[in-house]
């Protein structure tokens, strides 16, 4: 009785599996009922991670089990990869892109330099200034400067760092350099600003070229900013990078469970763009091509390489959180018999800059492993090996000249500090790429042919060997299916033998290299499938996680 | 795998549905809720798998049951199960969520910034008052009068203040000073200056444990004091670092029993002859003072130091026979131990209360050890015992104390400090041996931003116990 109950319960689970949730076809105006706006401060986001997380973090049990266990992301597809969604559109990873396609990023026009342009609002955080424009043919843009003692920094930090993020696949707004003569600005009829005592004021023309001389100006008398397109749709405030919206229908994995936004960390670590955080993110609720949703924009680059957006980055940046209590407790119990890497670091440099225009960025004690954001953020913490690949290999594909054209963009003047930039990110991308590499099997263009009715062949690409990494002949892998023994060979393609009888046949691969001399320690499993036992395998399935 | 029991719960309850599924529960005995466990399980996670004509990026999830609704509700009920303990933290995080929002949003911190940049502009000062030997603590406030009414006298150098401060211990202990001061240098000689103070300051629950090194923390007494001050000073400042001053100074100090519960009350549990101006009395001092700085910082000192020598001869004015006089001797020394990350911070103190012509000294202006005092006029030695522990007439002090930097950001820093006090009073300096000290020792942690200290915490250990201290300052 008790068992056939048991069997009930699973036939009742059979019938409810069905998947729901699938975004309908909502009109624009619907979904904006739907989905009020929110918004977040740095202020908050600065509690919540400093203090509750931290707290909260103690007392979740299920959460500390999962991060360290090695949770895969749930929104990546049967081949390991992550579809096109409203967070993520596979650019680079998934064609060549030109250099020129590189380097113009997300495009867009910038606001017409004759002017005039009417400010709406000012920007004034007490250390670097901004307004919200509209120019001659009403398109609207943010104008933002650079601080005063670091011309070029943060705008160029801006422009270079979109791009990448860009060309990786994510949603950001469209951001060019501009340089103006600062008669061109008006102050618009209504527009305000907060003073730098944190008063809201009216702004006047007077204001707009008092406030303009917190920037930098050219040598030609010009102002230098980065504008930022304001984004078409109707702003929803920002994107937790942890839950979900629950009031947007196609919102339905928990963020922290998105491989693209955990994989946030890993172009953070490349670009240096240590600010990481929801504030820095704004959904837009749009109407593409007769379908309205909600779209996830990454934005705000200034902190991007050696830039804090208004100072050059601490040294401690990118090494520690901002209130770092695992490094705070090491220094306690150590009683600072040593200094910590980013200080001696700091000490050799003589407690100076280099590059004004740069700010603070080496790739001296660079860690992928250890790099950290300015704030934790769960999704961070849960990345895997398999999110880590994922995100390599996407940075791999940024070739030396990519990476030099998109730095060009930044115009930096300093030719020196340009030059540094350049091949900063270019070792940086090799230690990224070599890290992660290590701690998957870099297996690609994975193909399984039928030789005969029991022999396949095996063909890949060793991502690892096509960049450098490891020599074709320092490399070796063996192969077995799930009852079978492991078979060693040198290079692609190999050949395996499937078990006829089997409609479903798992094929796990491990890879050696005499940098490691170990095997992989995470295999990669090759799911092969057929329809009927007449029919050839094929690959229907990817996995380089844990699960 | 991962937390296994909370997996094969969630695919349980995502595959079943959630009231199905409780409803099964509650029939089923627990070998029969394991197999049904287990047989979902894997039944269902199964990974999804591609077709032939799929590409690299398809649509098709590996695991397209976790977007149901069903596994979202499972996702929600986890959460909500597992953060259950966490709920007073949750509740911490509604309040201060919104607040954080709008301290940014309106610009708070600014605007406090500005009126505090603002209230300086004119010359007042706020400042911080701790209660000796606890945790209380209350404010107070200087005035700089020559800011205040932007005073444009032909003396141009010309400073006068008017202060006070107030905290609150408990009942009937209500401690305040108010005061006054000004300072005047030379026109045609601006290293000479001459300067006066008139204060009053009222101190209800002062500890006493009687005189001697050996005295007992069962003979805890309390006093009140009051004390009205007034002196007069002539400067000059050899060079930066380099000043001596002489000065006279009357006080009129008036001694009753203090307000603490559990307490003896000084003149139910001592006697006059026990302890000299126990009923008060009206003094006067005239002294001398060589100080030599060399501090990079006074608020937080990473190299230099100072030293300051003191001597004052003192008699009453109120037909008590007091005679005496006090030397002093204070000592610091910072050195950077190959950073100035770390600091290695030594201070020396000596002194001596010496009765003159046959006369006697006032216990309140005896040799004081013990505690962490926050003003000048408190005993600021000996952590690792309690305020006023020990007096006597001649004192010795030492105290070495490491401090390191554990975290910096921008313009905030804290350092961690351990450290070490030694010391001890007699009667006589020959007496004074190994055998009178006592030693102390201590751990604590200093926020400071740009270098001042706005934060000390600290726990000291002595043969008494331990005493915890959050202060304003660091001692020294």
């Amino acid at each position: 009785m008790k068992f056939s109950s048991t069997l009930l319960g699973i036939l009742i689970g059979c019938s409810v599996l069905l998947p729901t949730g699938q975004a309908d076809s909502a009109s624009l105006s619907r979904l904006d009922q739907k989905i009020s706006g929110r918004e977040t401060t740095f202020y908050r986001e600065f509690f919540d991670q400093v203090v509750y997380y931290p707290l909260a973090r103690l007392l979740r049990w299920d959460q500390y089990i999962t991060r360290h266990v090695g949770m895969e992301a749930l929104d990546v597809n049967v081949f390991d990869e992550v579809p096109d969604s409203a967070f993520f559109e596979n650019r680079l990873g998934k064609q060549s892109m030109s250099i020129s396609e590189i380097a113009k990023g997300p495009g867009g026009t910038p606001p017409e330099t004759k002017g005039p342009w009417v400010v709406t609002k000012g920007k004034d955080d007490g250390y670097t200034v901004g307004f919200f424009i509209k120019d001659a043919k009403g398109d609207k843009y943010l104008l933002k400067f650079d601080p005063a003692d670091h011309p070029e920094m943060a705008t160029s930090a801006e422009i270079i760092a979109h791009k990448f993020f860009y060309a990786f696949g994510y949603h950001v707004p469209s951001y060019a350099i501009v340089y103006f003569k600062p008669d061109i600005l008006e102050a618009g009829p209504n527009a305000t600003y907060y003073n730098g005592n944190g008063f809201k004021k009216k702004l006047d023309n007077s204001a707009i070229q008092e406030l303009l001389q917190k920037a930098p100006v050219t040598k030609n008398g010009r102002y230098r900013a980065v504008a930022s397109r304001i984004l078409d749709g109707i702003p929803k405030g920002y994107m937790s990078l942890e839950g979900r919206r629950s009031s947007d229908p196609d919102d339905l994995i928990p963020h922290e469970d998105r491989r693209e936004i955990r994989a946030l960390e890993v172009i953070g670590a490349w670009t240096n763009q240590y600010d990481l955080r929801s504030g820095n993110t704004l959904d837009m609720l749009i109407d593409e091509n007769g379908k309205a949703y909600l779209k996830h924009y990454i934005i705000d680059f200034g902190s991007s390489f050696g830039s804090a957006g208004y100072r050059a980055k601490h040294p401690s940046a990118a090494h520690e959180t901002v209130i770092d209590f695992g490094a705070i407790a090491r220094a306690f119990v150590e009683l600072k018999v040593e200094d910590k890497v980013w200080e001696d670091r700091w000490d050799q440099n003589g407690r100076t800059i280099a590059y004004q225009s740069l700010g603070y960025f080496d790739n001296i004690h660079f860690n992928p492993a250890a790099w950290r954001s300015q704030l934790d953020q769960e999704a961070f913490l849960r990345l895997t090996e398999a999110d880590g690949y994922w995100a390599s290999k996407i940075i791999a594909r940024f070739s030396d000249e990519m990476i030099r054209a998109v730095v060009k963009t930044g115009e930096i003047t300093n030719q020196e500090a340009e030059s540094f930039l350049i091949d900063t990110l270019i070792e940086r991308r090799d230690m990224i790429v070599r890290y992660w590499f290590s701690k998957a099997v870099p297996l690609e263009s994975i193909q399984v042919k039928p030789v005969n009715t029991t022999t396949y062949s095996l063909n890949f690409e060793d991502l690892a060997v096509a960049h450098g990494i490891d020599s074709p002949m320092s490399v070796k892998y063996r192969w077995r299916t799930k009852r079978g023994s492991w078979q060693e060979y040198q290079a692609s393609p190999a050949s395996l033998q499937l078990d006829t009888d089997r409609l479903k046949e798992t094929v796990f691969i491990e890879r050696w290299s005499s940098a490691s001399q170990k095997w992989s320690s995470l295999p990669l499993r090759l799911k092969l499938s057929r329809s009927a036992s007449q029919e050839p395998f094929h690959l229907s399935g990817i996995n380089r996680g844990h699960d | 795998m991962h937390d296994y029991g909370i997996m094969l719960f969630n695919q349980a309850a995502k595959k079943t549905g959630d009231r199905a599924f409780f409803m099964l529960i509650k029939r089923l005995g627990m070998k029969q809720i394991v197999l049904l466990l287990v047989c979902t399980t894997f039944l269902f996670s199964i990974p999804a798998s591609a077709d032939p004509n799929d590409d690299l990026y398809t649509q098709k999830l590996r695991h397209p049951e976790e977007t149901s609704a069903n596994a979202i509700r499972s996702r929600a009920l986890t959460r909500w199960i597992f953060g259950l303990p966490g709920l007073p933290i949750d509740l911490l995080k509604a309040g201060a969520d919104p607040t954080m929002s709008y301290l940014e949003n309106k610009r708070i911190v600014k605007k406090i910034d500005w009126a505090w940049t603002e209230i300086k502009k004119y010359g007042f000062k706020p400042e911080t008052r701790f209660a000796p030997g606890g945790f209380r603590s209350g404010l107070g406030l200087k005035i700089e009068g020559h800011r205040l009414f932007k005073t444009d006298l032909s003396l141009p150098h010309l400073q006068y203040n008017v202060f006070g401060g107030f905290v609150n211990k408990g009942k009937n202990a209500h401690y305040y000073d108010v005061g006054a001061d000004y300072k005047i240098s030379f026109a045609n000689n601006p290293s000479l200056y001459h300067a006066s103070t008139a204060a009053f300051e009222h101190r209800p629950r002062e500890d006493f444990f009687g005189i001697g090194p050996d005295t007992s923390l069962g003979d805890e007494s309390d006093y009140n004091k009051d004390m009205l001050r007034l002196d007069t000073r002539l400067g000059y400042q050899w060079t930066f670092s380099l000043k001596t001053e002489g000065f006279f100074r009357y006080r009129h100090i008036q001694i009753g029993n203090g307000h603490e519960e559990d307490s003896f009350r000084i003149k139910e549990h001592f006697t006059e002859d026990q302890v000299p101006g126990i009923h008060g009395s009206n003094v006067i001092d005239l002294g001398f003072l060589f100080e030599h700085d060399t501090r990079d910082m006074i608020e937080d000192p990473m190299q230099g130091g100072y030293e300051k020598f003191e001597i004052s001869f003192s008699d009453d004015a109120s037909g008590d026979n007091f005679h005496y006089m006090n030397i002093e001797f204070r000592a610091a020394r910072y050195f950077q131990l190959l950073s100035d990350r770390r600091i290695l911070a030594l201070r020396f103190y000596a002194g001596r209360s010496q009765p003159l012509g046959g006369g006697q000294v006032p216990f309140f202006d005896l040799q004081r050890l013990g505690g962490y005092g926050n003003q000048t006029s408190e005993s600021d030695m000996l952590r690792g015992y309690e305020y006023n522990r020990f007096f006597d007439q001649t004192a010795i002090a030492f105290t070495p104390e490491y401090r390191y930097k554990i975290w910096n950001y921008n313009n905030f820093d804290a350092d961690s400090v351990i450290f070490a006090d030694i010391g001890g009073v007699s009667k006589e300096i020959h007496s004074m041996g190994f055998d009178k000290l006592r030693v102390d020792y201590g751990v604590g942690l200093r926020v400071k931003h740009l270098r001042d200290t706005f934060l000390s915490i600290e726990a000291a250990h002595g043969n008494e116990g331990i005493q915890f201290y959050i202060r304003s300052k660091a001692p020294f």
